[in-house]
């Protein structure tokens, strides 16, 4: 074999081991969670109270919290899109912000915002309304972290979107509204889809932001990642099952992404 | 009758243009690429705003500067093709050309009957529950007009309808294309680079330039007396030589180089001289003939397409004729040979340079 | 730095003292004992300078855990009697050195600013006031439910009075160190901690709440020396140190209430 021939081969080979020790690092841990527990044990803890009220509190909260991002996001995220307009560039930055912002860093802020003595919460107080420590402040948590997935992608697919479709609409007499609703994002609706389930996907798994402004509660605000790290101290199966749930979801979320970006029109 | 007078800033140039197009009438718009054809055409249906100016259709105002009225893109009633059809990708045909019905408020089974008509119309309904992405140049045209026409619109703009087309088809669709917008009865604007489109679409032709329109009349006005270098090109006008005028008594000469041209014209100074390929005769004797213009040259290149001839003389500049089978097979051409070409002064087009 | 140690050791040896040489003594400590402890080994080490203490701190679980696979510490320290009774039945420690030295228990604290305005324990029940306690499985949370539970049985405070305090939480924390800033920030009026938990540098900004030994539970320590130990008089003088008077008042210092060996 020649030099060049070995050394080629040389690299193949450091390349196929450094992506199968990386694939290994990515597997193991969390095939470590199903050797962990017993299918029975499994079966158990999914009926144990906590680990159910976890689970209803968090996709009631996830899916409340995609909608919110969907309602307000789809807008905001089509007038930029398609529209220039004096501080555009802010609007960008500050609605990609919570995506580097630490997860810790958004709880404090929200409760300085919004807690019992925050800048707003402490006038909503006098009115008696509290959301510090309290679902919506789940759900608000949730909308905070999880909001520029979905903004970013569906920008970039309304981006895609040739705007000579929404003018052929336009003249054969579709209103504003109307093209937005039947060609736009009909079109753009591959990457609304993946980034909607982005969303849910995050705000499922959210906990840093989640734990300091809405506090720890089973039913009210305990959520599943906050479930893991309660009931990690002392029963160590329902954490586990929580945990095996929350894969699950991530290669539901994964797959689904995949599919329906394979699938684009 | 649609009038339009509008002007408005673009990029590098300002887009002026005052029209008038009548019901029934095919106006074909031609100009180079960033003239302003599609400008134009967004302006009528109102995808942009003038900065000033009027546009009527009737009595009806479509926009006016100076009243402050502009009527919205939705509600102006024009069929509007564009370039490459823009049919949405995400619908079948029938929903495609149900578009316009549905977003009046008819619903599924109301667009059945018009649709299904508008189809067998266009003879594409087999193409009925098809998903676009599928079809053929031909095929989209069709649905795209298909789309438009159901709605009954009141102008008919058309932006490069062939130019999709596969070139096999294009004679055949320009045929079909004509007679249907003949059948609509509106005033119909065709923009078009490609000359035949002019020819056999159009009732009038508009030429455009930076913005503005610098002829407009009957096809064979514009091909006998194109205005200018750019309209002669674009009419295949083939020997365009640079020269200059010189006085000879009573006429003008064009000097442009090795040869002198004899032409009338009112221009004085750098000109731009062209004769059209079949305005010239060939002769391999000085034959008698009114024809002020006889130049000697040998025959540089012979061309056949089949119909007919183009044979390249070289004396002293190239000049291109264009010669039928028959004359060619009388005149038993061959490289190198000896000719005279032979052009009377009025076939001497002159423009500015 | 082990160089500098041996060197050390050398010339030490070469001073004028033959008789004490140095005595390294391994004390396993649990985790919630840090400064306290901390605090007596340097104290104890400023006194006996032929004496290094190694003090290990860990969870009581994990330290056992380590004796009982081999490590051989010479004294053990555990937050809880069961641990040092499994040991105590394994034959590992000198049975007679054991004894319980310290006891903690739970209070209530409130933020110095008290704007919920609570001053004794049936304040909690009022609707609106915000309780933070642990989760039920850390030991402060386990102990506050405990001490509920005892509240009820009462006829002082009755049902009623555990499931309004119980209507009142917020939130339930895993270590009390998420726990006082909810106070401090005015986000919690009120919370169930040791009182050790509450540190020197937060007592500025807090109020204790005492818990009527009746309800309150007692956590009790045990410490004791390893059977194994081969420094057992070393041992004993430490452990003397540690239930003395200086050692008691550190302890006291850090919330703890020592067991003077007379109880």
């Amino acid at each position: 074999m020649s030099g060049k021939e070995l050394k080629r081969q040389g690299t193949s080979l450091l390349v196929f081991v450094l992506l199968t020790i990386f694939i290994l690092f990515i597997i193991f841990p969390v095939a470590s969670l199903f050797f962990r527990i017993t299918p029975e044990a499994f079966a158990e803890s999914i009926v144990d109270p906590v680990v159910l009220d976890a689970l209803i509190l968090s996709f009631t909260t996830a899916a409340v919290s995609t909608c919110i991002v969907i309602v307000v996001g789809t807008p905001l995220s089509y007038i930029n899109a398609r529209k220039e307009y004096r501080g555009k560039e802010i609007v960008d930055t500050l609605t990609d912000l919570p995506i580097v912002l630490p997860p810790a860093v958004a709880g404090l802020a929200l409760l300085m915002a919004f807690g019992r003595r925050g800048v707003i919460g402490e006038y909503l107080g006098l009115f008696g309304i509290q959301i510090a420590f309290t679902t919506f402040a789940v759900i608000l948590a949730q909308v905070f972290v999880a909001s520029p997935f979905y903004i970013r992608q569906a920008r970039a697919s309304f981006e895609a979107v040739d705007v000579i479709y929404e003018n052929a609409a336009r003249t054969l007499g579709a209103s504003g509204f109307c093209v937005l609703l039947k060609v736009t994002i009909p079109i753009a609706w591959a990457g609304l889809v993946s980034g909607s389930v982005l969303t849910f996907a995050r705000a499922l798994g959210e906990f840093g932001a989640t734990i300091m402004f809405a506090g720890n509660f089973q039913g009210r605000t305990q959520t599943m990642p906050l479930a893991i790290y309660t009931t990690m101290q002392g029963s160590m199966d329902s954490a586990v099952s929580l945990a095996i749930i929350l894969v699950a979801i991530s290669f539901a979320v994964i797959l689904t992404v995949k599919y329906v970006t394979k699938r684009k029109i | 009758m649609l009038f339009v007078n509008v002007r408005k800033k673009l990029r590098d140039f300002c887009l002026d243009v005052s029209l008038s197009v009548s019901g029934g009438e095919t106006l074909v718009l031609i100009g180079e690429n960033g003239a302003g054809k599609s400008t134009l055409l967004n302006l009528i249906s109102g995808l942009t705003e003038p900065d000033e100016g009027e546009i009527k259709l009737g009595e009806k105002i479509l926009y006016s500067g100076s009243k402050n009225l502009s009527v919205r893109s939705e509600e102006r009633k024009t069929g509007h093709l564009f370039q490459s059809y823009a049919l949405f990708p995400h619908l079948s045909v029938f929903d495609n050309v149900a578009f316009g019905l549905r977003c009046r408020g008819l619903s599924k089974e109301e667009t059945e009957k018009p649709v299904t008509e508008q189809l067998e119309a266009m003879q594409i309904s087999e193409l009925s529950s098809v998903n676009v992405k599928s079809l053929s140049g031909g095929q989209r045209q069709r649905v795209a007009l298909a789309r438009s026409l159901i709605l009954k619109p009141e102008i008919l703009l058309l932006d490069e309808p062939l130019s999709a087309v596969d070139v096999r088809m294009q004679a055949e669709m320009r045929c079909e294309l004509r007679q249907r917008i003949r059948d609509t009865d509106i005033p119909c604007i065709i923009v078009t680079h490609t000359l035949t489109d002019a020819l056999e679409l159009g009732d009038r032709v508009a030429i455009i330039e930076k913005g503005r329109i610098i002829q407009d009349g009957r096809p064979e006005e514009v091909f006998k007396n194109p205005v200018s270098y750019f309209v002669a090109r674009f009419t295949g006008m083939e020997n365009m030589f640079r020269g200059r005028t010189e006085c000879a008594g009573d006429e003008v000469r064009i000097d442009i180089g090795p040869v002198k041209l004899y032409a009338a014209t009112e221009l004085a100074g750098d000109v731009i001289a062209g004769i059209r390929a079949e305005e010239i005769i060939l002769s391999k004797e000085p034959i008698k003939t009114t024809a002020r213009n006889i130049l000697k040259g040998r025959v540089y290149d012979i061309q056949w397409n089949g119909i007919f001839s183009r044979v390249v003389v070289d004396t002293g500049v190239m000049i291109s004729a264009i010669v039928t089978r028959k004359s060619m097979e009388e005149l038993n051409l061959y490289t190198g040979q000896e000719l005279y070409v032979v052009f009377k002064v009025s076939a001497v087009h002159t423009f500015p340079a | 730095m082990v160089l500098a140690i041996a060197f050390a050791g050398c010339t030490g040896t070469d001073k004028t003292q033959p008789a004490e040489e140095e005595t390294t003594l391994t004390v396993f400590t649990a985790a919630s004992l840090t400064g306290a402890f901390s605090d007596i080994r340097d104290a104890y080490e400023a006194e006996n300078k032929n004496v290094v203490i190694d003090a290990v701190f860990d969870g009581s679980q994990a330290l056992r855990t380590q004796i009982e696979q081999g490590a051989n510490p010479d004294v053990f320290v555990s937050a809880n009697k069961k641990h040092m009774n499994a040991l105590k039945d394994e034959g590992v420690m000198d049975n007679d050195s054991v004894a319980l030295f310290l006891e903690n228990s739970l209070a209530v604290i409130v933020p110095s600013d008290n704007t919920a305005g609570i001053y004794n324990l049936s304040d909690l029940a009022e609707p609106g006031v915000k309780i933070v306690i642990g989760t039920k499985d850390v030991p402060f949370g386990s102990y506050t439910r405990q001490i509920l539970d005892s509240m009820a049985e009462s006829t002082e405070y009755g049902e009623d009075y555990k499931d309004a305090v119980y209507a009142n939480v917020i939130s339930e924390e895993t270590s009390v160190g998420t726990v006082v800033p909810k106070l401090t920030l005015g986000e919690a009026d009120a919370a169930f901690v040791y009182k050790s938990d509450i540190l020197r540098e937060y007592r500025d900004r807090l109020i204790q709440i005492e818990i009527p030994a009746e309800y309150n539970v007692i956590a009790q320590y045990p410490l004791g020396i390893l059977a194994d130990s081969e420094q057992k008089d070393a041992a004993e003088d430490f452990i003397e140190f540690i239930r003395s008077e200086k050692g008691s008042s550190i302890l006291n210092d850090y919330g703890f209430d020592p067991i003077t060996e007379d109880q």
